[in-house]
């Protein structure tokens, strides 16, 4: 079943690697973009998305020629999801980055911890924290296996 | 850490009594030193008997005996001198411990004699006395590392630090042992800088020692150095066995101290407290100490102490202020604690201020004035609180310690938790007997607030002591008693008093929104007062409750900022809260709603209406229209007056510099690939006209050939080939020209981008930033060698030579590895035309197929301008290939290198450290792992065409548009301007000066607008002209009738004069003055040749900015 999805990610090579592997995998899904905090809160606060996938790590502002993006916002993607969360948005929540570990005021976070919490945080609607690393595929896996289960479920229903 | 494995041990099955062996001279005569150590174990650790003690200090008379143990030995060289027994029993090591200082007690009461007059006179500042005392004790009882702790204390409060550093190098040379010169680095680092090395050092020394898995010896590191619960949590210490590597008065001190914090302990065994109190009334029958802990002083907690603690208590009780102050200063010495009651004089000089007490030397002064600026909330709180840590840290090994960490939380009882100072209080109670009913109370499981009772009669108490005890008292409700103790606020002499006892009250009451309220508004008038609320259960509240109201906002955002700054998610969902429910989306849009005279919504706007807390609002397009909200709010409130007029334009100063910044970040972090094809057409055109026009001319009169070469590729294409034929190498001529000039110009081509803005410093450096924070590489010195890598050498210099060799070999390799590894890149950003292997991303080879259609394209170009564009498109065609290829590069092959060059490095790293856990290293790597994955996305970004291309040197004609741009960015309206300036296209300014240049215009545009009486409206007219070497730009703006009628030669004169005058930059700013003189100043600081005059010409105002 089509579903649609918005993928707030700023690093464009990763972002069209990851767009390029939901279109070719999930054809039918309807797939939306956003480079930036700012730009991932107004889609999800004006359109109503099946799956937020979403960078941890994010520039305020979109980057442009005459913008360097603002406040580079360490968990920026969780950010967003808190909004997503507090507001009661019905969208599952997924998240990938390509960092092993976390450090913003001099405390460091692995991924485990983080993933811990994110559950939390996130409740019923978290799909994961997925490790992208573009030398190896394992991270386009563990998207099939996220979305995958989302779309046979609706399937299902 | 060589000595860990130290520990002598008994032979299992000894046939003989290892005592009859020792004691009997025939025996042991005979016995060769291993079997003789080897029966000592036996005997310290297996002899069973009850007559244990009388047996050891029996044997302990004989000198062969004795001189096994550390307890002798009191000079430097001799420091551990000897191996420690492995002792299975913990009551057995007390037992020996007990034997050991009972049979030293003699230098040992004449140590602790000696040690109060010490203690007093580096307390009181008496520096010189205090020296004298403790070369007095060193003579008497010799070296110990308390002796040499406290030199290098006292040397350098006298401010003697080249001696300091001498007398430590010295000790340092002297000791035999790894473990102790450490011990003597620590101090003297302690002695310099208290806080920063104690973090640095000794903290990072505990972890490294606890990952090691020898926590005996970080045990012993937190016992010398670290205050509990102040900087470690309270567990009870595993050192007991390695303190026998110290000689006596050592063991004596780390003993009593240890032994207090386990008889403090509830959780610890009752077997525990009971061997160490045993060991303790060992202690007492042959060393008379009054610090020696005392459970019978913890037990008798309620009984008060002599008279004169008695009498400080009653003093400050009735108000008697001068006299507290005057009987704590005239009868210091009899004072069996003075540390004890530090509280109680600094709130009296809260409350008189007595000048003298403030000029007294000696640190216990110091102390009660941080104190007193506790209880006036007149310093930051977190301020005082490490001014009086770095003292707490200083005299950590002094018998009052206890009582002086606990000075801190009696002075801000809700700031810490309950569970944190009840061990403390308790241990501080076991080692004195006078003190404070406060201290009392503290150590035990009371509300310190609510549960307080004067010692002093009711009735002769003034009346605020007696309301709030009301208050405390107050069964049910106590409205009453809080009405009558607000109505008589001003009689309170201390406000954190009210607060506190306010606060209190609200708490025990459930009134949680009253206490927010007044919570609000005190933060709001003075953000000292923190310490006054229980700020953690209100935000706790204003979490769980979501409660988003301005008093919610304002108490969270100082909550952030002044007690944990990890809750700023929850000032960020606050504060959108607030403008959702008030129907907003932007802080301005309640500028007129909130009235900004209340201190509230003056916090609100001013201070927490920060770029950082509004960026989370999501309302904002880009950075630009975030700062103009800034700028609209901070202009509002400089227009209400409610901020200064100078801190309003230090602010708006530091935005228009932030725009300008963040336009060369922007430069920085997009696209640089650049070519200036119209300047490259320009100088090659004659050339390519004259080839095109021959071109042309050439009749087939020939053969025309591409004569191939080699084998045929798989594509049919011939691998090489070359031209022959006049036409075919006319054509060949003018490509090679295009190509040529595309790919080499000195000054526009394509090598030259990659070479000067990537390849020669922006790529390495970038690299390099974060593994240089990090200190991961090392340099490479004048024989090519790399060098070693001192910052980390130093940090683990506790960790063995062998692993720190191997270490920094591995970082050095590292370095090798890495560079080689930016190399390698920088030989990707390179270009290739010629027909040969390589590694370069950026090749240029025209095939013959491509020589066919540039022969047609020839053919049918009527320009060469034409031509130049057909093959320029060519070239930028290949080029966007070849910077796609590289951004893969960077982003996979590079990327993946650098990562398993990390993978590497941290197995390297792992063997190498052998067990050593190296925290800060091995967090260090793994963290610049992860940053610099973000560094090498940047590059790829690099790898783009940049259509808008920017040099660091900038006309002045573009200046003058960036800085309208820059004006209208920061202020959010379009300026009403008209310009021309186009004759100072030609004159340049330099890169580092184009900052000043803008700031510069940009406060004569301001200027412009705000003295115009037109505002936003006000129209400007900006011209220049160019002579030479000199040039001008003239600013006029209109003027509205009374600003044009208030303007007269005599005010004209006024700004010129304050604008040139010789009042410096800084100076202006502490005393107002207007945009003009900071852009005088600016453009001063530039160049001298610039000038900047003002007049007034018919009804317009004129800057004239001169140069030359």
């Amino acid at each position: 079943m089509a579903k649609n999805i918005l993928i707030v990610e700023d690093n464009n090579h990763k972002r069209e690697k990851i767009i390029g592997f939901i279109k070719d995998n999930f054809p039918l899904w309807s797939v939306s973009e956003a480079h930036s905090f700012t730009a991932g809160c107004q889609r999800v606060l004006e359109n109503v998305y099946d799956v937020i996938l979403l960078d941890m790590s994010l520039p305020t502002y979109d980057k442009s020629a005459t913008e360097s993006g603002g406040r580079f916002r360490t968990f920026g993607g969780r950010e967003i999801a808190r909004k997503v969360t507090r507001r009661k948005i019905e969208s599952k929540i997924l998240f990938i980055t390509q960092f092993e570990s976390f450090s913003e005021r001099g405390h460091s976070q692995t991924l485990e911890s983080i993933d811990k919490e994110l559950l939390v945080e996130c409740g019923a609607a978290y799909l994961g924290l997925i490790y992208y690393d573009s030398s190896k595929s394992i991270w386009k896996e563990k998207i099939s296996l996220a979305l995958g289960s989302l779309a046979n479920e609706s399937f299902d229903n | 850490m060589a000595k860990h494995v130290k520990f002598r041990v008994g032979k299992p099955k000894a046939r003989l009594d290892a005592f009859q062996l020792m004691a009997n001279p025939l025996t042991a005569n005979f016995l060769s030193e291993e079997r003789y150590i080897d029966a000592a174990a036996s005997f310290v650790d297996g002899y069973y008997k009850e007559d244990f003690s009388r047996r050891f200090l029996e044997l302990y008379e004989k000198k062969r005996f004795r001189e096994l143990f550390n307890c002798s030995y009191n000079s430097i060289e001799d420091f551990y001198k000897e191996g420690t027994f492995r002792i299975t029993r913990k009551k057995r090591i007390l037992e020996v411990y007990g034997c050991l200082l009972t049979a030293h007690a003699a230098e040992i009461n004449q140590f602790v004699k000696a040690r109060k007059f010490f203690e007093s006179a580096v307390l009181e500042g008496r520096l010189d006395e205090a020296l004298a005392i403790l070369e007095d004790i060193e003579h008497h009882v010799g070296e110990s590392i308390w002796y040499i702790r406290n030199k290098i204390l006292v040397l350098s409060l006298k401010g003697n630090l080249q001696e300091m550093q001498d007398f430590a190098e010295s000790c340092t040379e002297r000791s035999t042992e790894q473990f102790f010169s450490y011990l003597i680095s620590c101090c003297l680092l302690i002695a310099s800088d208290p806080l920063l090395h104690h973090k640095k050092r000794i903290l990072n020394g505990v972890k490294e020692l606890d990952e090691a898995g020898v926590n005996q010896w970080s045990d012993m590191l937190r016992l010398i150095f670290v205050p509990r619960p102040f900087f470690d949590s309270v567990e009870l210490l595993s050192c007991l066995a390695v303190i026998q590597a110290f000689n006596a008065i050592d063991q004596y001190c780390l003993l009593t101290k240890l032994s207090a914090e386990v008889m403090a302990f509830d959780d610890g065994s009752d077997a525990t407290q009971s061997d160490f109190k045993d060991f303790i009334d060992v202690l007492q029958a042959s060393i008379e100490d009054e610090c020696l802990p005392s459970l019978a002083r913890l037990e008798q907690a309620q009984v008060d102490g002599d008279s004169l603690s008695l009498k400080l208590t009653s003093l400050y009780e009735t108000e008697q202020y001068e006299d507290l102050i005057r009987v704590f200063v005239s009868r210091f010495n009899d004072i069996e604690e003075p540390l004890a009651f530090v509280n109680l004089v600094a709130k009296a000089a809260a409350i008189i201020k007595p000048k003298y007490l403030s000029e007294m030397p000696g640190l216990i002064y110091q102390l009660i004035e941080s104190l007193s600026s506790i209880y006036m909330l007149s310093v930051p709180p977190n301020q005082v609180e490490d001014k009086i840590s770095a003292v707490v840290i200083l005299l950590y090994h002094f018998s009052g310690s206890s009582q002086l960490q606990l000075s801190l939380y009696k002075s801000m009882p809700l700031r810490y938790n309950k569970s944190e100072w009840v061990r403390l209080a308790k241990s501080a109670l076991l080692t004195t007997t006078d003190c404070t009913p406060l201290s009392k109370l503290l150590a035990t499981d009371m509300d310190p607030l609510s549960s307080h009772k004067y010692i002093t009669n009711k009735s002769l108490l003034p009346l605020h002591r007696v309301l709030r005890a009301s208050l405390q008292e107050s069964v049910g409700n106590g409205d009453l008693e809080l009405l009558a103790l607000q109505a008589h606020f001003d009689k309170v002499p201390l406000a954190k008093d009210f607060y506190e006892s306010v606060s209190t009250y609200y708490t025990r009451a459930e009134q949680p929104f009253e206490l927010i309220e007044l919570c609000a508004r005190t933060l709001a008038k003075n953000p000292n007062a923190y310490i006054a609320f229980p700020m953690r259960k209100i935000v706790d509240f204003i979490e769980e409750e979501a409660v988003c109201s301005l008093d919610s906002v304002i108490i969270v955002y100082y909550y952030v900022k002044k007690i944990d700054s990890t809750k700023d998610y929850l000032l960020n969902e606050t504060y959108e809260e607030f403008f959702g429910v008030n129907g907003t989306s932007r802080p301005s849009e309640l500028l007129e709603v909130l009235d900004v005279r209340d201190d509230r919504a003056l916090v609100l706007f001013r201070d927490v209406s920060s770029f950082e807390t509004m960026d989370f609002l999501g309302s904002f397009s880009d950075s630009n229209d975030l700062r103009a909200e800034r700028v609209r709010i901070i202009d509002y409130l400089r227009d209400a007056e409610v901020i200064d007029p100078e801190q309003h334009r230090a602010e708006v100063d530091e935005i228009v510099v932030q725009v300008v910044v963040d336009a060369g970040a922007t430069e920085f972090n997009v696209a640089k690939i650049h070519v200036n094809d119209n300047a490259l057409k320009r100088l090659i055109s004659e050339d390519l006209s004259s080839l095109l026009s021959l071109f042309k001319s050439i009749k087939f009169e020939k053969e025309e050939k591409i004569i191939r070469l080699g084998a045929d590729s798989p594509d049919g294409q011939a691998t090489k080939a070359v031209v022959a034929g006049d036409r075919n190498t006319t054509l060949l001529k003018m490509l090679q020209l295009i190509q040529n000039s595309f790919l080499y110009d000195e000054k526009h081509g394509l090598d030259k981008n990659l070479s000067a803005e990537i390849r020669h410093g922006f790529f390495s450096n970038l690299m390099r930033s974060k593994l240089e924070e990090a200190n991961l590489l090392t340099e490479v010195d004048e024989l090519g060698n790399y060098k070693a890598n001192a910052y980390w050498l130093n940090a683990n210099s506790l960790v063995a030579s062998d692993i720190l060799e191997d270490i920094d070999k591995q970082l050095k390799w590292f370095s090798a590895s890495f560079n080689e590894l930016i190399a390698e890149a920088e030989e990707w950003m390179n270009v290739s035309s010629f027909d040969v292997e390589t590694n370069r991303v950026f090749h240029y080879r025209t095939n013959a197929n491509d020589f066919q259609i540039f022969l047609t394209l020839a053919d049918v170009s009527t320009t060469s301008d034409e031509f130049f564009d057909y093959c320029i498109t060519t070239l930028w065609d290949t080029t966007e290939s070849c910077m796609e290829e590289m951004r893969e590069k960077l982003n996979v092959d590079f990327k993946n290198k650098v990562d398993r060059l990390f993978d590497e490095l941290i197995s390297r790293i792992t063997d190498a450290k052998s067990g050593v856990a190296l925290h800060g290293l091995m967090t260090s790597i793994t963290q610049t792992k992860s940053d610099i994955r973000e560094d090498i996305t940047t590059v790829s970004e690099w790898f783009k065409r940049n259509t808008e291309y920017a040099s660091t040197e900038r006309s002045i004609k573009d200046l003058i548009n960036i800085s309208i741009e820059c004006f209208e960015r920061v202020r959010g309206f379009r300026l009403v301007v008209e310009k021309e300036v186009s004759c100072l296209s030609p004159v340049l300014i330099d890169g580092q000066h184009v900052k000043a240049f803008i700031v510069a215009f940009v406060n004569i545009l301001e200027n412009a607008c705000r003295h115009s009486g037109f505002s936003q409206s006000t129209e400007i007219k900006i011209e220049s002209e160019l002579k030479g070497n000199s040039w001008h730009v003239a600013v006029s703006n209109n003027l509205s009738s009374a600003k044009c009628s208030s303007l007269n030669s005599e005010r004209i004169s006024q700004v010129v004069d304050k604008m040139k005058g010789p009042l410096s930059l800084n100076m202006m700013r502490r005393e107002g003055g207007s945009g003009l003189s900071k852009a005088f100043n600016q453009l001063r600081t530039i160049d001298g040749k610039f000038d900047v005059d003002v007049a007034k010409i018919d009804s317009l105002f004129r800057t004239l900015i001169t140069y030359g």
